[in-house]
């Protein structure tokens, strides 16, 4: 299943935080740890929006 | 917050990637430098929320960019 959004950040909390949101309005996001794992993700999604953090 | 550049530089990969049909990239940011900006623009960033962000006003900016308003 591939999904519009992508979200990174080595945060667990922030990750979770971020991906409940999107669900509260119906949006379903993939999750990444690191920036490899963005990657990854972003080549299996190929997500409308990617949120990345710094 | 990733590794210190690792965020521009997925930016970066992906934006020089010609496979892939490019997505709207949010950085979330802790930092309004306008040094940070630059580096972000410069590796295809689209837009920046300063953090402490509004989950929310995340939400609803997602929403606008995916054509999915409430």
């Amino acid at each position: 299943m591939t999904v519009p959004v992508v979200v990174a950040d080595d945060s667990r909390t922030i990750l979770e935080l971020i991906v409940l949101t999107l669900r509260r309005g119906e949006i379903e996001a993939a999750s990444a740890g690191d920036g490899a794992e963005a990657l990854e993700r972003i080549r299996e999604h190929r997500p409308r929006v990617v949120i990345l953090t710094r | 917050m990733m590794p210190n550049g690792d965020a521009y530089e997925v930016c970066r990969t992906l934006r020089d990637d010609p496979d892939l049909e490019q997505p709207h990239v949010i950085m979330l940011t802790a930092s309004a430098r306008e040094v940070d900006r630059t580096r972000a623009e410069e590796a295809g960033v689209d837009e920046f929320m300063t953090k402490p962000f509004s989950p929310r006003d995340l939400r609803r900016r997602v929403q606008e960019l995916l054509g999915s308003h409430e």
